[in-house]
């Protein structure tokens, strides 16, 4: 069991490092959103997912808009479902207990080390536990140490903060691309998100364009399948 | 604690549950899911659609600037699989185009 956790932790530094470079990112945008230190540490560990940190760092302000803040962790979140479904064969053999106790540290950097590992080797659940754990501390560190040091950037328009983290997406968004099928889907979420940012007030755009585009893949799917 | 420190901190407790459920929610519905094809890749296609509808409006306004960076971070993320080195190039578009042009 001990060394389980230990080869997965070895095994996510690397991811572990890049994932400390986003973390930075984040601080110093959660420092000039006015986010606290305590906030941010909360979220580290209470949320512990980049993508809607992020999310939620963007939309703060005052008064806090809650229902599209939990729509939008909601809706960026429910790939967490299908992650925690692929994980049904590493936790067959666990008691609920565990699978209650660690499952909290799934991020998608250390379920994905986990799952190309589980292809190779015979591990446990206590080898994805042990990469959660190398990660919580480098994001712990890294969006901490942003946040600390947020203030020395005094220009943020100049030095283009507020494009980081459409640049940092856009690069994810290249890794969700999945070959053909993404084509159309894509062009649906961006028409629908684009009219939505121009006549829908608030951030419903992010919602609006990413469930229909979705929808499209799936219907898409439901009838390429259906006619062969 | 004034009442929008408690408001953030009662914020980030559901964010996290929510966060929670979806998580281990996954795994109690693990095979349940697969049986239904058309909630799975509805589930699969989101991360995508949701991020590109996340950036696209924002390229746009930025205008061409925007659209040339993103491209090139978009193009280089794929083919190198290094998000800094997108996030490099991305930036130095931007503050290129911001500062200088």
């Amino acid at each position: 069991m001990k060394s389980n956790f230990i080869k997965g932790f070895i095994a996510t530094i690397p991811v572990g490092l890049s994932v400390c470079a986003y973390g930075l990112v984040l601080g110093v945008l959660a420092f000039s959103k006015g986010v606290t230190f305590f906030q941010l540490f909360s979220m580290d560990l209470i949320t512990f997912a980049g993508s809607a940190q992020f999310l939620m760092v963007e939309l703060w302000k005052n008064p806090l808009p809650f229902s599209e803040i939990l729509f939008a962790v909601f809706a960026i979140n429910l790939r967490y479902l299908l992650i925690g479904a692929s994980l049904t064969p590493l936790f067959k053999n666990s008691s609920i207990f565990e699978k209650i106790a660690l499952m909290h540290l799934v991020a998608d950097e250390n379920w994905a080390v986990t799952m190309s590992r589980l292809k190779e080797e015979k591990i446990t659940p206590y080898f994805l536990f042990g990469g959660g754990i190398c990660l919580v501390i480098f994001w712990l560190l890294s969006t901490l140490g942003g946040h600390t040091f947020g203030f020395i950037i005094s220009d943020p328009y100049s030095v283009g903060l507020d494009f980081v983290i459409i640049i940092i997406f856009t690069a994810l968004v290249a890794s969700f691309y999945d070959g053909k099928d993404s084509i159309f889907p894509w062009i649906i979420a961006a028409v629908f998100s684009y009219f939505s940012f121009l006549f829908i007030p608030g951030k419903w755009y992010i919602v609006t364009g990413g469930l229909t585009g979705a929808l499209v893949y799936s219907f898409q799917k439901y009838f390429k399948e259906g006619k062969k | 604690m004034n009442n929008f420190d408690m408001l953030a901190l009662v914020l980030i407790v559901i964010s996290g549950i929510i966060t929670y459920s979806l998580r281990f929610g996954g795994l109690l519905v693990g095979n349940m899911l697969s049986k239904h094809k058309f909630i799975e890749n509805l589930i699969k296609a989101l991360p995508g659609t949701l991020l590109l509808s996340f950036i696209f409006p924002s390229i746009i306004s930025e205008g061409i600037s925007g659209v040339i960076s993103a491209l090139s971070a978009g193009v280089i993320a794929k083919k190198t699989n290094n998000i800094l080195i997108a996030l490099l190039v991305g930036m130095l578009i931007i503050i290129t185009f911001r500062n200088i042009l």
